[in-house]
C-alpha cells in the first residue's frame, strides 16, 4: 500500500488524528461521543423546537482501497433526554442515518515548510434514521444535529436519503496545521418520518452547506491544540420551519488532540454556539478517538 | 440497543438524580380518548359553548399557578355514581369520571385539558389536551402538546407530562377535593356542600374542613399545597418507571383534613418550616428563592410555568417576615 493510500484512510477517519502526523496506516477506527444539551428548530407546527440532553455517539472506519482511495464508514447513535413542552423530559434513543462514503486523495504536495493535501470524496447516507409517532427518536436526532452545530443533517434527519459530495484542503507542517472542509449534504426524502399530515410541511429535497475549519499547534510531541470553527447554512430546508429561524449557524470548537502511542489518538473537545438560532443554548463536551489498525 | 443507549446517557449524567425525567406517553392509551373535544362530552353545542346536562363547573379554592392563564374547570360524574371519599384527602372517582380545565390567554381559548377515569383503579386515568382551532368551533386533540400555542407564548403539555403532576396524589384529579371545594361556590359551581346534598359522597364530612391561621397564612399555606404538594407530600402513590418529580425528600406541603388544628399542626409547617422555610428571613428561604426564579433546575414548581408568580412571591414573602 502507498503512502498516499494510507494518507487518505487516516484523513477521512474524521480528522482525528492531528494533521501533522504521518500517515500510519491503511485502516482505522474513529469513536466520538459529545455530550451537550441544545434547543434547535423542530419541523413540526405544533413543536416548533427541540430540546434537551444528549449523547451523540458515532462510530466510523476508513479502509484504503485503492492508491488514493479510501472508503469510510459512519454510524450515528443518540441517546437523549427529550423537553416535552411542558418541562419534563423522555429518555429516547435513536439510530442515525449510517454514511457509506468514499474519499480520494487528488492532490498532495509541498508548500512551504508544510505539505498541501487536496481530498475529494462523497458519502451516501441511508435511510434508516428512527422515528417514532410521538416523534421522540425524532428531536433526539434534532438534538444531536444541535450538538453538531446543524451541520450534519444527512446523519440525523429521520426520514431521508443522503448524498453528501465534500472537498477537503488542508496544509500541515512539523508544528502547524490548517484545513478548510467543505459539504453540501443534498437530502432527499423517502418517507415523512411520522410528520404525515398538516402537523408538518415536509420538502422533498434539502440542501444544506457547511464550512468547517481547523487550525492547530502542536505543543509537544505528545499533544496539540486546535480552534475549529463551523458554518453551517440550510440552504433549502427539508421541512418548512414553523418559525422564522436564521438558516446560517456557526459552531465554535476547541480541542486538546493526545497521542497515545503511535496509533491511537484522542481529542478531548468543549464546542459551542455564539450566533444562529443555537446560540446561548447549545454547549457541549466531547472525546474522540482514533486507532489505527495496521 | 436502546437500553445500551439510554445506559450511556445514564453514565453521561450519573451524579445528577434525574428527577425532571418521566415515561413516554402511551399512544395506544392516549387514542382511546376523542380527536376532538366536541367528541369528549363537555358541550352540548361546542360552538355556542353551551356545556352538556351533566357537566358541572367548579373552581378550586387555590388555585395553580399558570402564568396568568384564565381557567375554567367543569366535572361529569357518572349518573348516580358517588366518589368514595373513605379517605377525605385521596378521593377515588368512579370509572367514567371526568373533568376538564380550559386556558384562555389575553381572551383567547388556547386549550381544554381532560382527565378521564377509565377504570375502577386508583391510577387509571387518562389525560389528554385539546387545542383549539383559530376558528373556535372546537379543539383538536394534542398529545404531543404544543409550544407557544395560537399565537401566545402557552405552552400546552403533552399528555404524558400530566402524569408528573397529577401521578403524584392517589387521588388524581387535584383540584376537585374537599380542602379545594370546601369554600361557598359561586352560583352555578358545585362545592363540598352540593357534593354532599345530592349524595355525591360516600362517606361526607360533618363540617366542611377550614384552613388555620389569619388570612396570610390561610393564603400562604392553601397557594403552597395547591402549587407544591402534588409533587412535595408524603402520601405519593407507588410508582414504577422514571421518576418523574418524586422529590423523594420529606417535605410535605398538603393541606390535610385530619391535619388543621392550627398551622402548626399542617404538614407545611411540620416539615418544612425550619428548613426550606427560614422563620421571619424570606430571602435566606430556599422556597421563596426557587419560586423567584425560572429556567431548568432553578425553578419550582418545575413544571408548566415560565413566568415567577410575583403575587405570590410576596405573599410568600410576607407570611414569612409575619413568623418572626
Amino acid at each position: 500500500m502507498s503512502g498516499r493510500c494510507r494518507a487518505v484512510a487516516v484523513l477521512v477517519a474524521c480528522a482525528i488524528t492531528p494533521a501533522t502526523a504521518d500517515p500510519l496506516g491503511d485502516t482505522s477506527v474513529t469513536a466520538e461521543a459529545h455530550f451537550g444539551l441544545a434547543t434547535v428548530p423542530f419541523d413540526v407546527m405544533a413543536l416548533p423546537e427541540a430540546k434537551g440532553q444528549a449523547l451523540v455517539l458515532v462510530l466510523g472506519g476508513a479502509w484504503s482501497v485503492a492508491p488514493s482511495l479510501a472508503l469510510e464508514v459512519r454510524s450515528p447513535l443518540v441517546a437523549a433526554s427529550v423537553a416535552q413542552p411542558a418541562g419534563s423530559y423522555v429518555d429516547a434513543a435513536a439510530f442515525g442515518n449510517p454514511q457509506l462514503g468514499a474519499a480520494m486523495m487528488l492532490s498532495r504536495r509541498p508548500v512551504g515548510t508544510g505539505d498541501l493535501t487536496i481530498l475529494g470524496g462523497a458519502a451516501v447516507g441511508l435511510p434508516l434514521g428512527g422515528h417514532d409517532e410521538q416523534l421522540l427518536a425524532n428531536r433526539a436526532l434534532a438534538i444531536a444535529n444541535g450538538i453538531d452545530g446543524l451541520a450534519h443533517p444527512d446523519l440525523f434527519t429521520p426520514g431521508v436519503g443522503a448524498l453528501t459530495p465534500r472537498a477537503d484542503v488542508r496544509w500541515a507542517s512539523s508544528t502547524w496545521s490548517a484545513a478548510l472542509e467543505a459539504r453540501l449534504p443534498l437530502l432527499v426524502r423517502v418517507s415523512d418520518a411520522g410528520l404525515a399530515g398538516p402537523q408538518a410541511e415536509t420538502h422533498a429535497f434539502g440542501l444544506a452547506a457547511v464550512l468547517a475549519g481547523d487550525v492547530r499547534h502542536q505543543l509537544t510531541r505528545r499533544l496539540a491544540l486546535a480552534v475549529a470553527p463551523q458554518l453551517a447554512i440550510d440552504a433549502r430546508p427539508i421541512a418548512a420551519h414553523p418559525r422564522d429561524v436564521s438558516r446560517l449557524q456557526d459552531l465554535e470548537r476547541a480541542s486538546l488532540y493526545i497521542a497515545i502511542g503511535r496509533r491511537t489518538h484522542l481529542a478531548v473537545d468543549v464546542q459551542g454556539a455564539i450566533g444562529g438560532e443555537l446560540g446561548g443554548s447549545m454547549v457541549a463536551l466531547g472525546l474522540r478517538c482514533g486507532i489505527d489498525l495496521r | 440497543m436502546r437500553a445500551l443507549a439510554l445506559a450511556g446517557l445514564s453514565i453521561a449524567v450519573a451524579g445528577c438524580d434525574r428527577y425532571w425525567v418521566c415515561e413516554a406517553d402511551d399512544p395506544g392509551r392516549t387514542g382511546e380518548l376523542p380527536g376532538r373535544l366536541s367528541e369528549t362530552g363537555l358541550f352540548a353545542d361546542t360552538a355556542a359553548r353551551a356545556l352538556a346536562p351533566e357537566v358541572v363547573p367548579y373552581a378550586p379554592r387555590f388555585a395553580l399557578w399558570s402564568d396568568g392563564a384564565e381557567k375554567q374547570r367543569w366535572i361529569a360524574l357518572p349518573p348516580g355514581a358517588q366518589i368514595d371519599t373513605a379517605n377525605m384527602d385521596e378521593w377515588s372517582f368512579p370509572s367514567g369520571t371526568k373533568l376538564w380545565k380550559q386556558f384562555s390567554v389575553d381572551g383567547v381559548e388556547v386549550e381544554t385539558r381532560l382527565l378521564e377515569k377509565r377504570g375502577p383503579a386508583d391510577d387509571d386515568w387518562i389525560a389528554l389536551a385539546y387545542v383549539w382551532q383559530p376558528d373556535g368551533l372546537d379543539a383538536v386533540a394534542a398529545p404531543l402538546g404544543g409550544i407557544d400555542v395560537a399565537g401566545t407564548d402557552h405552552d400546552v403539555p403533552a399528555s404524558g407530562e400530566c402524569f408528573a403532576c397529577h401521578g403524584g396524589r392517589r387521588s388524581f384529579a387535584l383540584g376537585f377535593s374537599a380542602i379545594q371545594l370546601a369554600a361557598p361556590a359561586r352560583p352555578g359551581e358545585i362545592d363540598l356542600a352540593e357534593l354532599v346534598a345530592q349524595g355525591r359522597l360516600t362517606a361526607p364530612a360533618a363540617t366542611a374542613p377550614v384552613v388555620p391561621g389569619d388570612a396570610t397564612q390561610v393564603a400562604a399555606l392553601g397557594y403552597l399545597h395547591a402549587n407544591c404538594s402534588h409533587c412535595h407530600n408524603q402520601a405519593r402513590p407507588e410508582h414504577r418507571g422514571a421518576r418523574c418529580f418524586d422529590p423523594k425528600k420529606r417535605y410535605d406541603f398538603t393541606l390535610a383534613v385530619g391535619s388543621l388544628a392550627s398551622v402548626e399542626d399542617t404538614p407545611t409547617y411540620r416539615t418544612v418550616v425550619g428548613k426550606a422555610i427560614e422563620p421571619g428571613d424570606p430571602d435566606g428561604s430556599e422556597v421563596v428563592s426557587l419560586m423567584g426564579q425560572r429556567g431548568f433546575l432553578d425553578q419550582m414548581p418545575p413544571l408548566a410555568t415560565e413566568k415567577v408568580d410575583t403575587t405570590a412571591v410576596a405573599l410568600i414573602r410576607a407570611w414569612i417576615e409575619e413568623m418572626r
